[in-house]
């Protein structure tokens, strides 16, 4: 009897929140004007990574010495690089690299140093305070300088510097889910389903994680952007992801070498990076004020 | 108020202990043989296996990280470069100035930049002015500095001819690098100041001066802007960490003869002691930096000060 109208009581609560909360943080969303914008580049942005083969006519590694050095024209939209590949199809299919290495970095920041926080959080005690002080080490290293150090110890490549990436930015994702979670740990809601009976796991399942997703959306849209910047700058500096791969930040350090006589060369991808980090960025700021109004900065 | 600081330089030694012992596991499972570089491709096994005995490369893993302990923490000694030759130590010194003046340059270039944007935009919040000063700071943040420093030099050096492209010695040099550091920073204390500006000018304290007559300018200032320093001046202290960070790609674009030039050409040259002294070095000047923060927020906020009194 009791288990049942347990089970009721959360199929309600379920529904509830489906039917509330879904299109409450749509219409939140959308009353914001920037974020809406920077929603529609991301979907554009992620349409032509998608479909770069369709949008383009070039070939983004294929050398072509007799079109080299051209300027931006009808037929090379972005101009052509010193070693005649089309700028644009680069581009192009440089989303591709960058918003994989911005998903996988993140993804391998959140998988570590999620859980590290979410143990640190939920057990607390002697193993929060182990896992903490490890992050404060981490963070007085200043997170590029950490990443450039561990891809010189672990050699270049793309594995290698999206690790390095993944680790460095560990500790803001270790301090965001364990604040949540030791915010979540003490409301009155996981009191009462621990009074009612509930099992940990069912706790964990259906209190803290869904009460934790909001902070944890914001903190990975930001990331991501964070994380594209970062790819960027390690393959400029030379130590990210090797040439011909189409990446942003290494055809920026390519076009460098042309900056007085070609400044397309490096205008264009420049500008396809900060037009992504700050789309993210825009969407991150709207998805924190739609989640949760309460929460700042 | 010693109390305090004393307490903050403790907290600092097991966190430095930290650094040092991850930023040596790093270099020593470093692969690649620092001997061939040191001697080059040409030397036989004999003379390497000597120069390997001689630096104690032989030697096992807590054998080494004591006697890097040890010749740090007693002699000041980072090691010799395995590429030039000099100590590190001598290498990081020269390197330092450079460094030191862009990143202060570059943070008081982003705390005045940062807090007029941001108090203009929370002085008038949801106006077109807040939201052209907002998208300017997301557009700093945004910006890659790399490429905002191409720009910035193609424009002031190429173009106008103002200022030197690269190298370092005059203050001409220091001013594209800082404001290309300092950018990024700029646009998240702009962020920073305006949501905790916002927080506090509806308080009652700002209304009752208001009403008592006061001019704006001082109200905003002198009882909205001091309420809301305390977090403004946390993120500009964590921002310092971002600026050295950021300076390893800025002095790269600028040829600027600093600390963080000295890492990529280390990185790339192999010469991993000056790497890893290179990093030690930085994560102590941010742990410093840090601190002083810690004893400015004490300084700002009465209730920290009474805590410890």
């Amino acid at each position: 009897m009791q288990e049942q109208v347990k089970q009721v009581a959360a199929q309600e609560t379920v529904i509830y929140k489906k039917r509330r909360q879904l299109p409450d943080i749509w219409h939140r969303f959308c009353k914001n004007k920037r974020a809406v914008c920077g929603l529609v580049i991301m979907i554009l942005i992620v349409l032509a990574g998608i479909f770069a083969p369709v949008i383009c006519q070039y070939d983004p590694i294929q050398q072509n010495l007799r079109e080299a050095y051209q300027t931006p024209s009808l037929a090379h939209w972005f101009g052509t690089d010193s070693i005649g590949r089309d700028l644009f199809t680069r581009v192009v299919y440089g989303i591709r690299t960058s918003l994989l290495c911005g998903i996988i970095a993140v993804t391998i920041s959140l998988v570590i140093g999620g859980t590290l926080g979410a143990i640190a959080g939920y057990y607390g005690g002697k193993v929060d305070n182990v896992i903490m002080r490890f992050m404060d080490i981490l963070l007085a290293i200043p997170s590029l300088l950490l990443a450039i150090s561990m891809v010189a110890a672990l050699g270049g490549g793309m594995i290698n510097m999206l690790f390095a990436i993944g680790f460095s930015s560990m500790p803001t994702y270790c301090r965001t889910l364990r604040g949540e979670i030791l915010k979540i740990r003490k409301t009155d809601f996981v009191e009462a389903a621990k009074a009612a009976g509930a099992k940990d796991s069912w706790i964990i399942i259906k209190h803290i994680i869904p009460n934790c997703l909001a902070p944890i959306i914001v903190r990975v849209t930001m990331g991501v952007a964070s994380a594209i910047l970062f790819c960027a700058s390690l393959s400029f500096i030379g130590l990210g992801i090797a040439p011909p791969t189409p990446e942003w930040g290494q055809m920026l350090s390519f076009g460098r070498d042309f900056i007085r006589t070609y400044p397309h060369m490096s205008t264009f991808p420049g500008l396809a990076i900060m037009v992504t980090v700050f789309s993210l960025n825009m969407m991150g700021d709207g998805l924190r004020d739609a989640l949760d109004p309460k929460m700042k900065t | 108020m010693l109390k305090f600081i004393a307490k903050r330089l403790l907290m600092m030694i097991p966190v430095m202990a930290g650094v040092i012992v991850i930023v040596f596991s790093m270099m020593y499972i470093t692969p690649g043989d620092p001997t061939m570089i040191i001697l080059g491709e040409t030397s036989t096994e004999e003379e390497r296996e000597a120069l390997r005995e001689d630096l104690g490369l032989n030697d096992g893993y807590f054998k080494r990280l004591g006697d890097f302990c040890y010749n740090l923490i007693f002699k000041l000694d980072l090691g010799d470069s395995y590429v030039t030759g000099q100590p590190v130590m001598d290498t990081i010194k020269a390197r330092l100035p450079a460094t030191a003046t862009m990143a202060v340059v570059s943070v008081a270039f982003a705390v005045i930049l940062g807090m007029i944007l941001g108090i203009v935009s929370a002085v008038k919040p949801y106006t077109l002015l807040d939201n052209v000063s907002m998208t300017l700071a997301l557009v700093g943040v945004s910006m890659p500095n790399f490429w905002q420093g191409l720009l910035l030099m193609l424009l002031f050096s190429v173009k106008l001819g103002w200022l030197p492209a690269t190298g370092y010695g005059t203050w001409k040099h220091i001013i594209l690098p800082a404001i290309t550091v300092g950018t990024s920073s700029a646009g998240i204390i702009a962020r920073m100041t305006r949501s905790s500006m916002l927080e506090v000018i509806n308080a009652d304290y700002i209304n009752t001066a208001r009403a008592k007559g006061q001019k704006e300018i001082i109200v905003v200032i002198r009882h909205g802007l001091r309420n809301a320093l305390i977090p403004v001046i946390t993120t500009a202290g964590l921002q310092f960490g971002a600026m050295l960070g950021g300076a390893v790609l800025t002095e790269t674009v600028f040829a600027m003869p600093g600390l963080g030039k000295l890492m990529v050409d280390s990185v790339s040259g192999r010469d991993y002691t000056v790497v890893q002294g290179g990093v030690l070095v930085i994560a102590i000047m941010f742990s410093l930096v840090n601190l002083l923060v810690d004893i400015l927020y004490a300084y700002a906020d009465p209730r920290v000060r009474s805590s410890y009194s």
